[in-house]
């Protein structure tokens, strides 16, 4: 069923409408949060939180943006919100490069230069996702997003600009200075 | 036959990223198949964007791998029923609650309490409010009583009929002597007995009478009209703002 039958079914009242909303979403919502606040358990109280939120301020929802995208948009604002108030501090923000000094024309290594691919490929899978895990810490959330929303859920650029509120050039920038930088960190942790 | 567009390698670059997430139009694309064949290094360049990909997509699947999410839906609802009924809580507790006294019972019961000087401090205030007010009061007829009251020590003019002009003047000569009248629409002054009321330098009342003057005015008319100073003086009156 669609999003937006599943919606009017729980403006009707609908309680099970409501239930299948969290369940096709409660993966990418986790995802979100945990890709902005790296905890599991505050990536989990604020997915329940962000749905509270969304089945309070359903009445208000337009339809003018897709279900996914206010829901996300809720989300990455419950997180800011949590960062915001624990004050911890993410001295992890490279954004679009500029901030990582990078220049615009260099060009990184290749993953054949510093030869990642081979030792990837010879890691145990569980040791190798470890690994991602320690250079995708080195992204800053917007790099993160991005990567989240294009690797994991396949979104197109003009829906991931939509959903992030940019322009598409935006999506096309950041997301390959997105890769760049996790290149960068992830040659660091396979080389080491 | 379809035209094959030549492609440079530093173009051919920068469309990589966008060939690798199939999100290039179908024409463009095959132009970037094409020139790839001609260019290792930017075959090795795609290969490099696919690998990272997949990595990324690795890491961030990683956690959400590790969660069971079996128990979030179950526990969202619980929320969203308790937040529900805590909603309804509320409004059921409103309606049970008996209704406020109106501000008119609760000021009985405060002047009774006060008046029973169950409240000692509160009747303190009253009666100190009540001296107040009559002490305004008596001091705002002093103005108008022309310094007829009790205790003054100016000469009484005009207190007998027949008072001579000479001593109107010299009463009219002490500024006391004049009050501001205020439009209003019977206005009674104590004392002396012969008066003259004149307003913009036109007798409008003259009376004597042992009681007072009473002075008349249409309250509409002058309600939008300065206030009148108003003199024991024959004749003499200002209109003041």
């Amino acid at each position: 069923m669609e999003d937006a039958d599943l919606v009017e079914k729980c403006l009707a009242g609908d309680e099970s409408a409501f239930r299948a909303l969290v369940e096709n979403y409660q993966r990418k919502v986790f995802g979100i949060a945990f890709g902005i606040l790296r905890n599991r358990e505050d990536a989990l109280d604020v997915s329940q939180d962000a749905f509270v939120k969304v089945h309070r301020n359903l009445p208000k929802f337009q339809g003018n943006s897709s279900f996914y995208t206010w829901l996300y948009r809720i989300t990455v604002n419950l997180c800011i919100d949590r960062k915001r108030r624990a004050k911890r501090a993410y001295n992890v923000d490279y954004d679009d490069g500029i901030a990582h000094g990078e220049m615009p024309h260099q060009k990184g290594p290749t993953l054949a230069s510093v030869s990642i691919v081979g030792p990837a490929k010879q890691l145990a899978r569980k040791e190798l996702r470890e690994k991602m895990q320690l250079a995708l810490e080195k992204l800053s959330d917007d790099h993160r997003q991005i990567l989240l929303l294009r690797e994991v859920e396949g979104m197109a650029y003009e829906d991931i600009a939509q959903t992030l509120d940019v322009a598409t050039g935006t999506v096309m920038s950041r997301l390959f200075h997105a890769r760049k930088n996790f290149k960068q960190a992830i040659s660091r942790y396979l080389n080491a | 036959m379809k035209e094959t567009v030549i492609m440079e390698c530093n173009e051919l670059r920068e469309h990589l990223h966008a060939y690798a997430d199939g999100q290039l139009a179908p024409e463009l694309a095959d132009a970037v198949a094409v020139a790839l064949t001609d260019c290792p290094d930017c075959q090795s360049e795609l290969d490099e964007i696919t690998t990272l990909s997949e990595l990324a997509r690795e890491g961030l699947l990683a956690p959400l791998d590790e969660v069971d999410f079996s128990a979030m839906a179950d526990a969202v609802m619980a929320r969203i029923r308790h937040e529900a009924a805590s909603v309804e809580g509320v409004k059921v507790a409103r309606v049970n609650e008996e209704p406020k006294p109106s501000i008119l019972d609760r000021l009985g019961q405060f002047l009774g309490e006060t008046l029973r000087f169950e409240r000692p401090m509160a009747a303190f205030a009253v009666a100190l409010v009540v001296l107040l007010v009559v002490g305004l009061n008596q001091s705002a007829t002093e103005g108008i009583d022309d310094g007829s009251q009790a205790g003054d020590s100016t000469p009484q003019i005009a207190a007998t009929p027949g008072a001579t002009e000479t001593q109107l003047a010299a009463k009219t000569a002490d500024p006391r002597k004049s009050s501001v009248l205020r439009p209003t629409k019977h206005r009674r002054v104590r004392a002396p007995e012969l008066h003259m009321a004149t307003r913009n330098n036109v007798e409008i009342e003259s009376s004597q009478s042992p009681r007072g003057v009473r002075l008349e005015f249409d309250t509409d008319k002058e309600r939008a009209r300065p206030a009148i100073v108003w003199h024991v003086e024959e004749g003499s009156e200002e209109a003041a703002n």
